[in-house]
């Protein structure tokens, strides 16, 4: 049991303990365990109350002997009786039940003591109970301890306080002074941006001035303090401050006297701030506003700022200046509502306005305004679009310009132009004014005028009486009266005489002015020269003439030539037909058909020739006729075919399937036009290749409206002659008259007869590319059509056929009609693709049947292709059809040789194409063009004719007797006209081809004897070919009129020969 | 028949020539090179009546032939003799043997 003086010295010594450290934690560890050591307690604990932001209260250790309290079983059960979490009135009841006490299970004592205003202590001792009057007296000394504890809170708060405050002078760019009041002042303290403010390097370097210092003018820190200590205070206070370096510095200062508890000044606080550049930033702006508000106020322009609305935001005082209208009356309206425009321009501004809302930018316009007093200027609108800083439209601004008097002054310019310039046109114009009467004399007259008659000066003039400046003074006596009686004349022709006597015609046109008597005081007139003009008038009317009878005359010529050259064509074209019935070999069917199609198409050019003239006139009628499409196509280009090939060009055609071929309209007319088409895309493509393309026209919807469209590849038509190429005799280059020929009509008809089938023509073309011409026309669809020529019925569905072209265009003809005819068809260009392709399909079990091969290809050519396919064993199956564009006769026989089935000449007829292809799968029966009429005539045809060739030239009857070898005729042979005389006489010939120039006798004196025998003789007279130079005319009139049947004109051509003695020798038969 | 008489172009004139009268053509060519003797030894003697004929001879069968140049040559030949102009003659017959030399026929 400790005694009474030992509990005093154990108190005393724990109150000592309760050191002067501010600091909670070392005053802790300094006094705690004294309490623990002097009471004899193992363990123990000091714990703060504190209150969560939920407004509950817990205790919070703040320190422990020994650090870790886990452990100690005794201390654990201790802190069960310290609740946490606790409301007020739960804290207040808690507190109330302090202290407590208790005895844990192995067995150590526990106390649980208030530590007054600030939280608990914890004991815990082991053994005895602590003595109750040390517990008692043990209050006095909590007490204390809790003071010290919340002493050092404090203090603890108010260093971190400090610390806060001081990071954020330091970090701000204000400075923040404290420095003592005066006229002169020293810094107490400040933060670090004060130094920089005023350009010192250091805080100390700083507070050795003094602050008057800092003033530009020391007077200022004066009044300064005097209002300090006048109101203690200042607000945003602007002062004229410099650095260090004497740059003027402007600084807002805010600050405070801060006066001790006797109510004495001890020094200011505040901050300060340097507002030098926001200053110059303010004034800058201020001075520019200034500016512009100049600029708008004194602008010579009306100046309207609106809104994006329309509405008005601010308008200079010229508007009020020019319209009467005041700011107030303007200013808030909405554009719709401003007085000042009428209803027209109020439109268009708003129209303009709204326009330009949207971002566009518009020119300058003029619209008329009213003022307020009803004037009505017009003022020219330069208008812009206001945007921010990101281009977002947020206003306009319209300047007006008042253009009223420019407006004028151009109205009265352009008047005063037009004066002036009616003056000076008319400066060759004579002008005069003269008395009145027969005689009549110059009062006035004009320089033209004096020149007109030739004379000096307008005083020799006024010398003359008028009346002798005619021609026939009776005129003036005449043009006299007319003035008296009408008071005018106009345009009145009349002859004057010059002063050398010359005449010369004018046109006079004079008024009577009367004076206020109402009598005639003179006559005010003008004379025109019309000498030249009468002069070429004449002329015109002259050449009018000439051109109207070298016109009728070129009709009638064109007629009559028509005439004359349609004579023979018709026999030529009527042979032809004889000659196509009579039994010929498929070759020759084809021959003979193929001119006698040119024939007739010749005819029709000479037709066309005819027909201009008709066009010219509009006389031309189409025929309302049934035909058929596919043979018009068919037969015409198979004619241009011919010409084609001669240049090596390709021909195609493409009908559309869906076209109806069955139509009503004029036949002739549309082969007319394509064959003018077909023709000049020959004519102008040198090489590559010419399509003809018809479908159904898609402007027109109406069935049997056609568009014919006719690609080439040629030269192309330049951009400015693409109008003018329909027209009469033009064509695209007039060189190339010379260069291609023609006369440039064709178009002219195509344009004219397209037109009449109620189509047009138009063209597009690219130089160097080529042209294509195209064609529209209406006709009629047969409502039965007659049935046409069967076609044999071949089944190709499912036929595997494979197109060998390098040709695109051909590919695409011939997969479009063979796909159409339910074939399976595949393609290739080259003839190195077309044996891999076979190959390939063979291997995969699915050959082509048929292959399509065009024979000349650049690389491996159509017989080479073929000649591969009949060697390889695995495509000896495949049937070969060989396409050409040309009859080159040895084709022909190297198909035979190859084995080839078929041969078919581009440009390939459906027809054609699909009986070759029947004839080569052997699916159809052969159809064999037979002669239509197998008569009398065959028989003898069998027969071998005699023909007489009277010829010097021994090249020429080389070339005769070569040409006719392999046919049925027999020639003999005369080397003059003698001889040839002479074997006529003794023979029997079917015809005599006569050479004219020969030696000896030539061949006009030879035809004579001959002619002249035969009508001593009585026998049927034999036909005698004149063979003539070139085409000389007046050799072939010659031979004629002596007695040749026909001529025959050099050089001799194979095909010429035979016709020619096919014609003629015919004759003889019936 | 088609005859390519750019001279500058190619060194072989290339004539098309029915493949009927190819038994005719070494012959026809032969008789033209005899044609050119011949008009040079008339030249001498001043035998214009000779130049004449053969000239009227050529004028008259060449283009049947395919040689549209012996015509024309034989034409110029023909009209040079009548005139009797010698160096016309030189002119045409130094062109038909240039013209002779160059010629290449393909049947067909």
């Amino acid at each position: 049991m400790p005694t009474r003086v030992g509990q005093i010295q154990i108190l005393y010594e724990i109150a000592m303990s309760i050191g002067a450290s501010l600091d909670l934690h070392k005053m802790l560890q300094a006094s705690l365990p004294i309490f623990l050591r002097k009471l004899n307690c193992s363990a123990g604990g000091i714990y703060s109350l504190k209150k969560d932001i939920q407004g509950k209260y817990s205790f919070e250790q703040i320190y422990s002997i020994p650090r870790n309290t886990d452990r100690i079983n005794a201390y654990q059960a201790a802190l069960q009786n310290v609740p946490s979490r606790l409301s007020e009135r739960q804290l207040v009841n808690f507190r109330k039940r302090l202290f407590l006490y208790g005895k844990t299970k192995d067995s150590s004592y526990f106390y649980i003591m208030e530590l007054p205003d600030f939280g608990l202590m914890v004991l815990i001792k082991s053994g005895e109970d602590l003595d109750p009057l040390i517990l008692k007296s043990l209050s006095r000394l909590l007490s204390k301890l809790a003071s010290a504890c919340n002493a050092c809170l404090r203090e603890e708060a108010l260093r971190k306080s400090e610390e806060k405050y001081r990071t954020l002078t330091d970090n701000i760019n204000v400075g923040v002074y404290r420095n003592t009041p005066g006229p002169k002042g020293i810094f107490i303290e400040t933060n670090p941006a004060i130094s920089t403010i005023f350009g010192y390097k250091s805080k100390e370097e700083f507070f050795e001035i003094k602050v008057a210092d800092l003033y530009q003018d020391p007077k200022d820190r004066r009044k300064f303090n005097k209002k300090m200590l006048r109101d203690g205070f200042v607000r945003n206070e602007e002062l004229k401050l410099k650095r260090k370096d004497g740059i003027p510095l402007i600084c807002s200062v805010s600050a405070v006297a801060v006066k001790d508890e006797k109510g004495e000044v001890r020094y200011y606080d505040g901050v300060i701030e340097d507002i030098t550049e926001r200053k110059r930033m303010e004034k800058a702006l201020s001075d520019s506003e200034q500016k512009y508000r100049s600029i708008f106020e004194l602008s010579p322009e009306a100046i309207v700022l609106l809104d994006t609305k329309g509405k008005i935001l601010d308008v200079n005082v010229k508007v009020y200046d020019w319209l009467g209208y005041t700011p107030e009356e303007v200013i808030g309206k909405n554009l719709i509502m401003l007085p000042f425009l009428p209803k027209r321009s109020k439109v268009k501004v708003m129209k303009n306005f709204l326009q330009r809302m949207y971002g566009k930018k518009l020119p300058p316009y003029e619209i008329d305004f009213i003022t307020k007093t009803g004037e009505k200027p017009i003022g020219l609108i330069l208008a812009n679009q206001i945007s921010d800083e990101n281009g977002k439209i947020i206003g306009d601004l319209a300047m007006i310009s008042d253009i009223t008097e420019r407006k004028q002054a151009e109205e009265a310019l352009h008047k005063s132009e037009k004066k002036y310039r009616t003056i000076t046109e008319n400066v060759s114009v004579g002008v005069y004014r003269t008395t009145p009467g027969p005689k009549g004399k110059f009062i006035e007259i004009n320089p033209a005028f004096v020149k007109m008659f030739g004379y000096e000066n307008k005083e020799e003039l006024f010398k003359i009486a008028i009346a002798d400046l005619y021609k026939d003074p009776e005129a003036r006596k005449r043009f006299n009266d007319s003035m008296i009686s009408n008071g005018f004349v106009k345009n009145k022709e009349v002859r004057y005489k010059r002063k050398d006597g010359t005449i010369f015609i004018c046109s006079d046109s004079a008024i009577a002015v009367k004076d206020e008597k109402n009598e005639v005081k003179y006559y005010d007139g003008i004379i025109e020269d019309i000498t030249e003009r009468k002069r070429a008038e004449e002329e015109l009317i002259k050449a009018r003439e000439v051109a109207l009878l070298a016109s009728k005359t070129k009709t009638e010529f064109l007629a009559s030539m028509s005439h004359e050259i349609r004579t023979p064509m018709n026999a030529i074209i009527g042979m032809s037909e004889l000659l196509s019935e009579t039994s010929l070999t498929p070759d020759q069917q084809q021959y003979v058909q193929t001119f006698r199609t040119a024939g007739e198409n010749l005819l029709n050019i000479i037709n066309d020739i005819l027909d201009i003239s008709k066009v010219e006139s509009g006389q031309i009628e189409l025929e309302k006729i049934d035909f058929n499409l596919n043979e018009i196509v068919e037969k015409t280009t198979e004619i241009m075919a011919i010409r084609a090939h001669t240049k090596n060009l390709e021909l195609f055609y493409l009908i559309e399937p869906d076209i109806p071929m069955d139509l009503i309209g004029d036949p002739v007319r549309l082969r007319q036009v394509l064959v003018n088409l077909l023709g000049n895309a020959i004519k102008f493509t040198e090489k590559g290749e010419v399509v003809l393309h018809v479908d159904k026209d898609p402007q027109n919807k109406r069935p049997g409206s056609l568009l014919f469209s006719i690609a080439d590849t040629g030269i192309g038509i330049p951009p400015e002659k693409l109008k003018t190429i329909f027209e009469s005799f033009a064509q695209a280059d007039s060189s190339h008259t010379r260069k291609y020929g023609g006369t440039g009509l064709g178009l002219t008809i195509s344009k004219r007869l397209a037109e009449l089938m109620n189509g047009s023509i138009w063209v597009e073309s690219t130089v160097g590319e080529g042209s294509t011409f195209n064609f529209t026309a209406q006709f009629g669809i047969q409502i039965k059509p007659k049935k046409r020529k069967s076609i044999p019925e071949v089944n190709l569905k499912g036929l595997k056929i494979l197109i060998v072209d390098n040709n695109a265009t051909n590919r695409l003809i011939l997969r479009h009609t063979l796909t159409n005819w339910g074939a399976v068809v595949a393609e290739v260009e080259k003839g190195t693709q077309a044996v891999a392709e076979l190959k390939k399909a063979k291997k995969t079990n699915n050959p082509f049947k048929l292959v399509l091969l065009d024979c000349r290809m650049p690389g491996m050519g159509g017989f080479e292709i073929a000649e591969q396919i009949q060697k390889n064993p695995d495509l000896t199956q495949t049937t070969i059809m060989m396409l050409t564009s040309d009859r080159r006769k040895g084709d022909v026989d190297k198909c035979k040789e190859l084995g080839i089935a078929s041969h078919l000449v581009k440009p390939i007829k459906q027809s054609d194409l699909r009986n070759a292809i029947a004839r080569a799968l052997g699916k159809a029966k052969v159809i064999v063009e037979k002669p239509k009429a197998e008569s009398v005539t065959a028989s003898k045809d069998k027969r071998v004719l005699s023909i007489l060739l009277a010829e010097d030239n021994k090249d020429n009857r080389f070339l005769i007797q070569a040409y006719l070898k392999k046919t049925r005729y027999k020639i003999d042979i005369a080397e003059n006209g003698k001889i040839a005389v002479k074997k006529f006489k003794s023979n029997k010939y079917d015809l005599v081809l006569m050479d004219i120039q020969m030696p000896e006798m030539d061949g006009y004196t030879a035809t004579k004897m001959i002619r002249k025998w035969e009508k001593q003789k009585r026998v049927k007279s034999t036909p005698i070919i004149a063979l003539t130079a070139y085409a000389l005319k007046e050799e072939v009139q010659k031979s004629l009129d002596i007695g040749c049947t026909a001529h025959l004109s050099k050089p001799i051509t194979k095909a010429k020969l035979l016709q020619t003695i096919y014609d003629y020798a015919g004759e003889v038969k019936s | 028949m088609k005859e390519n008489t750019d001279e500058k172009n190619c060194e072989k004139i290339i004539v098309h020539i029915n493949p009927d009268l190819i038994k005719l053509i070494p012959g026809y060519i032969e008789t033209r090179h005899q044609d050119v003797k011949s008009i040079t030894n008339a030249l001498k003697n001043s035998d214009y009546t000779i130049i004449e004929t053969l000239g009227h001879g050529m004028r008259g069968s060449g283009g049947s032939y395919g040689f549209e140049t012996i015509t024309d040559i034989g034409k110029a030949l023909e009209q040079a003799a009548k005139d009797k102009n010698v160096e016309e003659i030189q002119k045409h017959l130094s062109e038909l043997k240039t013209y002779l030399e160059r010629v290449e026929v393909v049947y067909g």
